[in-house]
């Protein structure tokens, strides 16, 4: 579970976040990936884990209604299907944005956004079972990637680059901070799945070490890229880590890794579209009353593939609505709610208690 | 899901499917006392079966006691029912007292006592069971006045000499492989496996050819749930015959509708039993030399049993070979196509030029020179597997020459195009698993599609797909890609690398782990003068 988290959450988060990042705290961003968002996120498991233990054999689909009634519960429970809807819309459209402008710019984006959603359906269509297993089996090769990556890049850094530390005061780092956050924070999509978890008291711990793990990488990425890049050539680069790959020449022959980097993060993206896709599909499900998450497939399959492939006209207005729109969104559904729910469980079942 | 599709589109309605047994006596009917009548009822059941003996003779009893002996033409011992049964009978009568005289009633006890010399006899009072008996290769012996037959159990029947095995050589290592007998083949498994714990379960399967069917497993290494299913399944079938275990195997796989083989088939009595330590269950068909294994998992298919007995160093280096070789035979020519076509940039310039200047001339983009290239190997295969031995050389002169040089001097197909299928056929022959090395094949020609569709990113979707499709799949309740996902360390020690066998301390954690421990820690290998306490495998 903690390996699937991870995938999920480092998946896109390495690829777009640095440069984001970077653009607001300047060469202090591997700060901001490092405390606030960890701090932001370990509430947000904290509040979805207290929730979950509420509920132990619950979703938040389920749970939301016992808690706020009907009514209320529904649209909470709803509005989470879109969020995370949107969000795996998002996820799509990155990846085949990612994969078009580096790779092959004159294939249409669409045929990238249904193939990634056609494999990523059929994942979901297998269960969650199947993609916590997919995600322990790419988690090596993923880490590999990773780490020759950054290791690979130590002759070109220099650490010069990343003076002056904290040079405009916190302001900049904490403004920085909310977009990792908001990465970090999709471990929300915990409140779906831990009902099909085999020992739920254990996933708190175990999160948290993936979560620890997560922040851990990805300052790691973000510090490697600001050292060997600096702040501004990392902010204005769409995929500083990809460009990083392209640093990595051993013997002079081992070099243009690019496209073996491209590959597993492909294969990363996959997991978490996948997931993504699986959560969706059960929360509508259990939102609309229909007992077999598989029957939403096809429908949300389709809303993927229009979403991804027309919401947005090209990268620069995916990056901007990641930057604006997304971040607060995000935050809302993954800190604010579960956050008032929290209590609101607590209230309610304490009263539960007396009066019975 | 698929499967009712399936049982829609070919008709298959289940209503006819246990008609094929009609024609043989179906219910039970006790034997009378009269031998004429029984005699004929037996007629009527071998009616026109013409490999089907009636020895009718008589006692040297006063009265004389008419008596038959029912048994089929070389389905039986011959010798052993001629020299233990008829000798014993017609001849040998010293045991005989004088007290002891032969009459209706005590005829069966007393020959079966006294008399027969064979290692096991049988009594039956039923028709059908006596029918049964005798099919399988036993003689019945009806005798006058007696609703109890005699059975001697002799099943001969005709099978080849144990032979080196023909699909799994290896160079190190026991030589024996199965036949065609279960009998034998089981024998052959349980002289590896001296012990009472090793059960051996004989079903019957196929409504007409009542094939044995032996479920082997060893008490108390093996989960108990597996064995049931194991059993569940086999009954479950429901067919006029089983010819090969390959039937079984596909009515006992978890996944009707996968390309990766979710049993493990084998040849080898020593791959058998050392399958049986691990906590697995052996499956030995009749008429079949090939046993079954189940669970198996996908690490099973890349396991030759001779790496089990090379040293293990030089085993580990093989195994890893045998990954890339996986690999290659599945990726190959799918990177190939998405570089030359994609993705120019990833080579080097040097290797770049090179490919680049084979491929001047080549009328054919790259997918369709490889999907040319790859059939025509797979055609080559083919004709080599069809062809009778001695004419098999021919096909490798057309191939070798005829398509390899000619094509590439022709213009047709670029050199670095031979290299690469030569390389992925290599390839393909080193997985030791020949069904595992199908699904390769047929897989390779998908990533090949998606390789020309979208570069490098489609073969990467596609591997994806694989992969989901893989973690879906389970054998036996055993996740097929285990150890690896769900990850389970202690199990890797026969994966990537096999750990030496003084290393190998517990069974996989498939086999219910009521006892994990395979050996005593402390008994690896010491240096001399090294104490016993701390011996070098901790």
């Amino acid at each position: 579970m903690a390996a699937l988290l991870y995938v999920v959450v480092l998946a896109t988060a390495v690829l777009f976040v640095p440069a984001i990042t970077a653009q607001k705290a300047y060469q202090s961003a591997w700060l901001a990936t490092l405390v606030l968002p960890t701090i932001i996120a370990s509430v947000v498991l904290l509040a979805v884990w207290k929730l979950g233990m509420y509920f132990p054999d619950k979703t938040l689909a389920e749970y939301s209604e016992v808690i706020l009634g009907k009514l209320l519960g529904k649209a909470v429970a709803g509005s989470y299907a879109l969020f995370f809807l949107v969000m795996n819309i998002l996820v799509v459209r990155e990846f085949a944005e990612f994969l078009t402008v580096n790779f092959m710019p004159e294939t249409p984006i669409w045929a990238f956004c249904s193939l990634l959603v056609l494999v990523a359906g059929y994942a979901a269509y297998k269960g969650v079972e199947v993609i916590a297993r997919m995600a322990q089996f790419i988690l090596p090769l993923f880490l590999l990637t990773l780490l020759i990556v950054v290791l690979f890049t130590i002759p070109d850094m220099q650490l010069g680059r990343l003076q002056p530390l904290l040079e405009g005061g916190v302001l900049p780092i904490i403004q920085g901070s909310f977009v990792p956050a908001s990465w970090y924070g999709e471990i929300v999509v915990l409140v779906m799945l831990l009902p099909s978890i085999n020992k739920p008291q254990e996933v708190g711990k175990k999160v948290l070490i993936a979560l620890l793990a997560m922040t851990i990488t990805f300052t790691a990425v973000t510090f490697t890229a600001l050292a060997v890049f600096g702040p501004y050539l990392t902010g204005d680069l769409l995929f500083p880590v990809l460009e990083l790959a392209s640093y990595v020449n051993i013997a002079r022959f081992i070099q243009r890794l690019t496209i073996l980097i491209m590959t597993f993060w492909v294969s990363g993206i996959v997991v978490k579209s996948s997931l993504t896709f699986y959560v969706i599909c059960l929360t509508s499900a259990q939102v609309s009353g229909i007992k077999n998450y598989k029957y939403v497939l096809v429908p949300s399959a389709l809303c993927h593939i229009l979403g991804s492939a027309f919401l947005f006209a090209n990268t620069l207005q995916l990056m901007e609505f990641l930057d604006k729109y997304w971040t607060p969104m995000a935050l809302v559904f993954e800190l604010v709610l579960p956050l008032l729910l929290w209590p609101v469980a607590a209230i309610r079942l304490r009263k539960r208690r007396t009066s019975k | 899901m698929f499967k009712q599709v399936l049982q829609k589109v070919l008709g298959a309605s289940g209503k006819n499917t246990t008609a094929n047994s009609a024609k043989e006596p179906k219910e039970q009917r006790p034997l009378v006392a009269n031998i004429a009548e029984n005699l004929k009822i037996l007629h009527q059941v071998f009616d026109l079966c013409g490999d089907v003996v009636f020895r009718e003779f008589q006692l040297n009893t006063k009265p004389a006691l008419k008596a038959c002996v029912i048994h089929i033409d070389a389905v039986a011992d011959d010798s052993l029912s001629s020299q233990h049964l008829m000798q014993s009978i017609l001849l040998d009568n010293s045991a005989l007292t004088a007290d002891m005289q032969l009459t209706k009633h005590n005829a069966p006890q007393i020959l079966r006592d006294r008399l027969i010399t064979l290692m096991e006899v049988k009594t039956s009072t039923d028709v059908l069971e006596l029918t049964t008996h005798i099919l399988q290769g036993n003689v019945a012996l009806l005798l006058e006045g007696s609703a109890t037959a005699l059975v001697g159990i002799t099943p001969g029947g005709q099978g080849r000499a144990i032979l080196e095995p023909v699909v799994e050589p290896v160079v190190r290592g026991p030589r024996d492989g199965f036949v065609e007998s279960y009998r034998v083949n089981v024998a052959l498994v349980r002289q590896r496996l001296k012990s009472s714990r090793l059960k051996v379960e004989v079903l019957q399967v196929g409504a007409i050819s009542k094939t044995s069917v032996a479920v082997c497993y060893l008490k108390g290494v093996v989960n108990d749930g597996t064995v049931a299913e194991v059993k569940e399944r086999i009954q479950r079938i429901k067919i006029d015959g089983i010819i090969d275990s390959a039937v079984i195997e596909e009515f006992i796989s978890d996944e009707p509708f996968t390309f990766f083989p979710l049993v493990l088939a084998t040849e080898r009595p020593d791959k058998t039993a050392s399958a049986l330590l691990e906590g697995r269950v052996g499956i030995i068909v009749d008429t079949t030399p090939v046993a079954l294994i189940v669970p198996a998992t996908f690490v099973t298919m890349l396991q030759a049993s001779e790496d089990s007995f090379n040293l293990y160093i030089y085993a580990s280096f093989i195994r890893l070979l045998r990954f890339v070789a996986l690999n290659l035979a599945l990726l190959l020519p799918a990177i190939y196509i998405a570089i030359t076509t994609y993705h120019q940039e990833m080579l080097p310039a040097a290797l770049l030029t090179s490919i680049a200047q084979a491929r001047v001339g080549v009328p054919f983009p790259a997918f369709i020179e490889a999907l040319i290239m790859e059939l025509t190997f797979e055609l080559l295969r083919e004709a080599g597997v069809r062809l009778p031995h001695n004419v098999g050389q021919a096909v490798s002169t057309v191939g070798g020459l005829v398509i390899g040089q000619a094509a590439v001097q022709a213009g047709i197909v670029s050199s670095s195009m031979v290299i690469v299928v030569a390389l992925t056929a290599l390839a393909s022959f080193t997985i030791p698993n020949i069904s595992a090395s199908y699904s390769i094949r047929i897989l390779r020609f998908a990533l090949m599609i998606c390789a020309a569709v979208l570069g490098m990113p489609g073969v990467m979707l596609g591997l994806m797909a694989l992969l989901i499709h893989l973690c879906g799949l389970r054998s036996f309740g055993v996740p097929y890609l285990s150890p690896f996902a769900p990850l389970s360390p202690k199990d890797m020690k026969d994966t990537f690398v096999r750990v030496p066998w003084w290393a190998m301390f517990t069974r996989p954690h498939f086999s219910g782990a009521k006892e994990p421990a395979r050996q005593d820690p402390q008994g690896g290998p010491q240096k001399p003068g090294e104490g016993g306490e701390n011996s070098s495998n901790k």
